[in-house]
């Protein structure tokens, strides 16, 4: 039995890359909060350009806080997704076909440490648990610095059935 | 209360430039009470297939709905932030049609140590729909 050579680096990055786009961009409200996503390998760190318009108190100014909340969703859903689609994207050596069937939120509690600031923001979730009938993910986000969180999230989320 | 403080309020609610990107409108508000109308739009669908608007949106009117009525608070002072937020979704919105939340301050205004000064209070809000109008 001969080893398969391994594939291109630019092959893998792409077919990653196209998983990860048709797994965000068919959500309108994405494009909505101008919400991207940075990948590096298969961890995801979701991106909130600043713009006027996520204003929620113009004294401080601060976002508002259900643009910060709308953010740590997004950024919880797309990574739960993102870690179903993995294994099969990886083994099949393609994007699953579309449309993909995100997991519906239960509930979802926010914790606001911070005001946000009108910059940037980042956030990054992680899936605590993943089972054939719910998962649970918790979410943090953050401005300028790192360990300096402005909210923090966790959501129960349903998954698809295998009929979807 | 009265026509003036309920203009204000409204003034006030629809100049919060997220609130004015998602068209928010003030229904009315009364001491510690308020309703907010968000209109269906397209832009915020968050399941193409269904239609259905994304919970990021809902958030977002609960919580404005949430500080007006404890804005409208006899007891609260007129800057109000969120401290947390929780959300559990009885069902999808449908698709299409407007979306009316109904807080309402449950607690008496308590003062929080770690946050001072002002008092805390807890709002309890829910989110519905109207009825689809009968069919002729």
């Amino acid at each position: 039995m001969t080893k398969r050579p391994p594939e291109p680096v630019q092959v893998v990055k792409q077919r990653r890359d196209a998983a990860l786009q048709a797994l965000a961009e068919g959500v309108p409200y994405i494009r909505f909060l101008g919400v991207s996503f940075d990948r590096r390998g298969d961890e995801l760190t979701a991106i909130l350009p600043y713009d006027d318009k996520l204003i929620g108190n113009p004294l401080l100014p601060a976002l508002h806080g259900g643009v910060t909340a709308a953010f740590l969703e997004v950024t919880a859903l797309i990574e739960l997704g993102w870690s179903m689609i993995w294994d099969e994207v990886e083994a099949s050596g393609e994007a699953p076909a579309s449309p993909f069937r995100l997991p519906k939120t239960v509930d979802f509690t926010v914790d606001y440490l911070r005001s946000g600031l009108p910059r940037d923001a980042y956030a990054r979730a992680r899936v605590n648990r993943s089972g054939r009938r719910y998962a649970s993910v918790h979410v943090e986000a953050w401005q300028d610095n790192r360990a300096r969180l402005f909210a923090q999230a966790t959501g129960h989320f349903l998954m698809p059935g295998p009929d979807g | 209360m009265d026509d003036e403080t309920t203009r204000i309020a409204r003034q006030f609610i629809e100049s919060i430039p997220h609130c004015k990107h998602l068209n928010i409108e003030l229904v009315r508000v009364d001491h510690g009470l308020a309703e907010l109308l968000l209109p269906h739009d397209d832009r915020l669908i968050g399941d193409p297939e269904t239609g259905v608007i994304h919970g990021g949106a809902v958030f977002t009117l609960l919580d404005t709905c949430s500080g007006a009525a404890v804005a409208s608070h006899p007891d609260a002072s007129v800057n109000t932030a969120t401290m947390d937020l929780r959300i559990d979704y009885m069902r999808a919105a449908a698709p299409g049609r407007p979306s009316l939340p109904m807080p309402s301050v449950t607690t008496s205004p308590a003062t929080l140590p770690l946050c001072a000064p002002g008092p805390a209070m807890t709002t309890e809000a829910s989110q519905w729909q109207p009825p689809p109008a009968p069919s002729p």
